[in-house]
C-alpha cells in the first residue's frame, strides 16, 4: 500500500496555518498599506550604524532606528500644481515629465525616420516613427500657453542641420522649463497660503504620542531610550505568569489537566471584575454619589428647584453604580466551574446591556446639566460651592461614559478586550496647532524621525510617519501616512515562559499506571531575527506577528513523580507562532534523565492567572 | 551606455548623410502653381513656405536653405497671389486669429499639406521650429497611419 506521506489531518493543520497566516498579514497591512506618493523618502538608520532604504514595500523598521525623511519638493510642487496653478499646469508638468522619461525612445525613433527616409521607402513608412514623437514637438512648442517653451528652446545652440540635435533640444528645453514651473508654483503657492505639515506618531499599546521632529514641530522630545536588543532575565509580567503557571502545573500534576483549566476559567471571572472596577465612569459615578451624600439636609433645602434635578441625577447615578457593583460581585463570585463558552456569553450579554445602560444615563445627565447650570446663578455661599462641584462631577461623568462607550464601542469590542486581551485602539493621528505650517519656500530638505527619544516603546508598536498640506479655509490633505511596525530585524533575544508537556518515559517503555505527560514550568532564553537580508526581513510582516521563530535554552521546574519534590531541567528548545508552540529536549538535572517536551505559551491577556 | 554611444554615432552618420535639399524658387508665374502643386502633392515634405521677393524674404530662405535636409524643403514663390487659389484651399491648424492672407510673411506646411503655423515677419528663429512642426501628418489623419 502506497504510504501518505500527510494525512488528511496533516492538510487540514496546514491549511489552516497558511490561512491564518494569510489573514494575520492581510490585517497587519490594512494598517500599513503604503500611500502611493513620492513626496517623501525614507531611510533607516539603525542603532548599528546600518543604512536601509525604505521602500513601498517595507512594513517594519527597528525600534531604536533613526529614520531619515527627506521631502522631495519637487514631487510635492507636482502634486499641489493642480490645487495652486490649475489644471493646465498640472497636466503640462506631467506631460513634460512623460516626456523626459521618453527621451532615448523618441531619439531612436527619429532615427529610424531618416534611416527609412535615406533608404527611400515609401512616405507611410518613414513617417510613422516621427508621428510618435510629434506629441513632444507640439508640446514644447506649440501647446504652451505662455509660449516660455518657445523662447527657452529657441535661445538654444543648435548646428544648421542637425536634425537630431534639433530634436534634441526640445528635451533640453523641457528640462529648463520644468523648474522653472516648479518656481512659479512655489511662489503661487505662499501667496495662497499654502503650508504643508509633518509629523510621526508613536502607536504604543491603545496610546498614541506624537514624536517630536525637529524644525517640524513644537513638541518636547522624550527622555532617550532604547528597547532592549538582548532581553534574557524575565520581565515582571513573565514572572507572574510563571507563578500562575507555576500554580496550574501543580494542580495539572496533582488533580488532572480538566482541574486546572476550570480554575483558569474561574480566574477569568476575576479579571472582568477587575476590568469593571477599573471603568473610568464606575470612578466618577462613585465620586459623585459621595459628593451629593455630602451636602446636609439644611443645605438640600437651599436647593430650592434644583433638588428635584439633582436627586434625580442621584438616583441615576446610584442606580448605575449598583449594576456596576453587581456585576463586579457576579463575575468575582464566578466559580472554577463554570464552562468558558457560558462564561463569554454572559460577559457578551451584560457588557451590552451596561453600554445601553450608560448611553441612556449618559443623556440624562447632560439635560440635568443643563437645567443645574441655568439655575446656579440663584444659589449663593456655600450651596453654590456644593453645587458647582455636583454639576463639576455630572459633566465629568458624562465625558467619562462618553469616552467609556466610544472605547467600548461594542459589546464585542469589551468582550475582546476583557476576554482575550486585545487592547482597543482609538489612535488619532492629526496635525495638532503645535506643528508648524510651513510654506514651500521654508520647507527643510529633510527631517529626523528619531525613535529613542519617541518614549515607551516595544516590539509590535507603530512609528507613523505622515505628511499634509493645506490651504487656509481649507481641510487639510494627507500627501503622505504610511505605518511601520517596530520589530528588530537582525539577531535579538527574548524570554518566554510556556506550560510544559513534558514526556520522561517513552511511550513504549510506559507502564499502564504512569501519567503520559508531565506538566512543569518553563522559561526560555531564545534568540530570534535570523535573517541574512535587512530588505526582506522589513517586508514580511508575519515572520514577526505570526511565525516568529526561536531557537535557544529552556529551563524547567520538573516534578517526574508527582510527589512534589522539583527537580530543574535544562534543554534546547524551538519555539513558533511568537512562542506560542514551544518543542524541544532536555535533561533532568537531578537523575540525568531526558525528556521530550511540548511547551504551550498560555493566552494570558488582560488578567492574569492568580 | 549602448544607446549614449549609439545617438552620437548615429548623428555623426547622419551629418553626412543627409544632402541639402536645393531651395526651390519659384520666379516665375506661369510654372509656379504646378510646381508648388506637384510638391504638395507628394505628401511627403515638411515646406517652409516664403511668400515674397523682397531682400528680407531672401535673406529668411538663405538663412532657411541649410536646413532644408531630407524631408524638409525650403520652397520661396515671389508673389503669394501666383499660389491662389491653391493656399486659400488648405486648411490653416494654426491657433486663430489666422491673419489676412496679404499679411503671410512665410508659412508651414505639413505631410498632411496643413498649414501648421503662420509667419507674418521674417523672425528667422521660427525656422526650425516650424520644420519640427511640419514633420508630421496632422492629427485627424494619423488614424490612417
Amino acid at each position: 500500500m502506497k504510504r501518505k506521506i500527510i494525512s488528511r489531518k496533516g492538510w487540514l493543520i496546514l491549511f489552516i496555518l497558511v490561512s491564518i497566516t494569510t489573514v494575520s498579514e492581510a490585517q497587519t497591512n490594512k494598517h500599513t498599506v503604503p500611500v502611493k506618493s513620492g513626496v517623501l523618502q525614507l531611510v533607516e538608520w539603525t542603532d548599528g550604524g546600518k543604512q536601509i532604504p525604505v521602500t513601498g514595500q517595507t512594513r517594519i523598521v527597528e525600534p531604536n532606528s533613526v529614520l531619515h525623511v527627506l521631502i522631495d519638493k519637487d514631487s510635492l510642487k507636482k502634486i499641489l500644481s493642480g490645487n495652486v496653478m490649475g489644471q493646465d499646469v498640472s497636466d503640462e508638468l506631467s506631460l513634460l515629465n512623460a516626456m523626459l522619461s521618453k527621451q532615448a525612445e523618441a531619439i531612436k525613433n527619429l532615427n529610424e525616420a531618416i534611416s527609412l527616409y535615406n533608404a527611400n521607402k515609401p512616405a507611410a513608412v518613414w513617417q510613422k516613427p516621427l508621428q510618435n514623437n510629434q506629441a513632444f514637438v507640439r508640446l514644447i512648442l506649440h501647446n504652451n500657453k505662455d509660449k516660455d517653451a518657445r523662447a527657452i528652446y529657441n535661445g538654444l545652440a543648435h548646428k544648421p542641420g542637425d536634425v537630431i540635435g534639433e530634436f534634441q533640444n526640445l528635451f533640453t528645453t523641457a528640462q529648463l522649463l520644468i523648474p522653472k514651473i516648479l518656481n512659479q508654483i512655489t511662489v503661487q503657492a505662499k501667496a495662497q497660503g499654502v503650508y504643508v505639515q509633518l509629523g510621526a506618531w508613536l502607536d504604543a499599546g491603545k496610546n498614541s504620542a506624537p514624536i517630536h521632529i525637529e524644525g517640524f514641530d513644537e513638541y518636547l522630545p522624550q527622555t532617550p531610550s532604547s528597547v532592549e536588543r538582548f532581553q534574557v532575565v524575565l520581565t515582571q509580567d513573565q514572572q507572574a505568569q510563571l507563578d500562575s503557571i507555576t500554580v496550574l502545573s501543580q494542580t495539572a500534576n496533582q488533580q488532572g489537566l480538566g482541574a486546572a483549566i476550570k480554575q483558569y476559567a474561574g480566574n477569568a471571572g476575576q479579571g472582568i471584575a477587575q476590568k469593571l472596577k477599573d471603568l473610568p465612569a464606575y470612578k466618577e459615578a462613585t465620586l459623585l454619589v459621595a459628593s451629593v451624600e455630602n451636602i446636609s439636609a439644611q443645605d438640600q433645602q437651599a436647593l430650592g428647584a434644583l433638588k428635584a434635578t439633582i436627586d434625580d441625577s442621584y438616583q441615576a447615578v446610584t442606580g448605575y453604580v449598583a449594576d456596576i457593583d453587581a456585576l463586579i460581585k457576579k463575575y468575582s463570585a464566578t466559580p472554577g466551574t463554570t464552562d468558558a463558552g457560558q462564561l463569554l456569553q454572559q460577559v457578551n450579554s451584560d457588557i451590552s446591556q451596561l453600554i445601553t445602560e450608560s448611553q441612556a444615563l449618559q443623556t440624562k445627565l447632560q439635560d440635568n446639566a443643563k437645567t443645574i447650570a441655568a439655575q446656579l446663578s440663584g444659589l449663593a455661599g456655600t450651596i453654590k460651592t456644593q453645587v458647582t462641584a455636583i454639576k463639576a462631577g455630572v459633566d465629568s461623568l458624562g465625558n467619562a461614559i462618553k469616552n467609556d462607550v466610544q472605547n467600548l464601542g461594542s459589546a464585542g469590542d469589551l468582550f475582546r478586550q476583557l476576554v482575550i486581551g486585545e487592547q482597543l485602539t482609538n489612535l488619532s493621528h492629526d496635525f495638532t496647532d503645535k506643528v508648524h505650517q510651513l510654506s514651500l519656500d521654508n520647507l527643510p530638505d529633510t527631517a529626523l524621525v528619531d525613535l529613542s527619544t519617541a518614549g515607551k516603546r516595544d516590539q509590535g508598536d507603530h512609528v507613523i510617519v505622515k505628511l499634509g498640506t493645506g490651504k487656509p479655509g481649507e481641510t487639510a490633505k494627507e500627501r503622505f501616512n504610511q505605518s511601520y511596525a517596530l520589530y528588530f530585524c537582525s539577531i535579538y533575544a527574548r524570554t518566554a515562559v510556556g506550560f510544559l508537556f513534558v514526556n520522561p518515559t517513552p511511550i513504549f517503555k510506559r507502564t499502564d499506571n504512569t501519567a503520559l505527560f508531565r506538566f512543569a514550568p518553563s522559561y526560555s532564553i531564545l534568540l530570534k531575527g535570523f535573517w541574512a537580508d535587512p530588505i526582506r526581513s522589513r517586508q514580511s510582516l508575519s515572520y514577526h506577528t505570526f511565525w516568529d521563530p526561536g531557537l535557544g535554552l529552556n529551563f524547567s521546574s520538573l516534578d517526574f513523580k508527582g510527589d512534589g519534590s522539583m527537580s530543574l531541567g535544562i534543554g534546547g528548545v524551538f519555539s513558533l507562532f511568537n512562542d506560542f508552540l514551544q518543542l524541544g529536549y532536555g535533561v533532568n538535572t537531578f537523575d540525568g534523565r531526558g525528556y521530550a517536551f511540548l511547551g504551550f505559551r498560555l493566552p494570558i491577556g488582560a488578567f492574569s492567572i492568580h | 551606455l549602448g544607446l549614449q554611444l549609439k545617438i552620437p554615432l548615429l548623428q555623426l552618420l547622419n551629418s553626412y548623410t543627409m544632402p541639402l535639399n536645393s531651395v526651390l524658387e519659384l520666379y516665375d508665374q506661369t510654372v509656379a502653381r504646378d510646381k508648388f502643386d506637384e510638391i504638395l502633392g507628394g505628401g511627403d515634405k515638411a515646406i517652409f513656405l516664403i511668400l515674397g521677393n523682397t531682400a528680407a524674404h531672401q535673406a529668411l530662405a538663405a538663412a532657411a536653405a541649410p536646413e532644408a535636409v531630407n524631408w524638409r524643403w525650403v520652397v520661396i514663390v515671389a508673389n503669394y497671389q501666383w499660389l491662389n487659389p491653391t493656399l486659400a484651399n488648405l486648411k490653416v491648424t494654426d491657433d486663430p486669429p489666422i491673419p489676412a492672407i496679404g499679411s503671410w510673411f512665410a508659412v508651414c506646411i505639413n505631410f498632411s499639406t496643413d498649414i501648421v503655423e503662420i509667419y507674418t515677419d521674417d523672425d528667422g528663429s521660427n525656422i526650425v521650429p516650424c520644420f519640427l512642426l511640419a514633420s508630421s501628418k496632422s492629427d485627424n489623419e494619423t488614424e490612417d497611419n
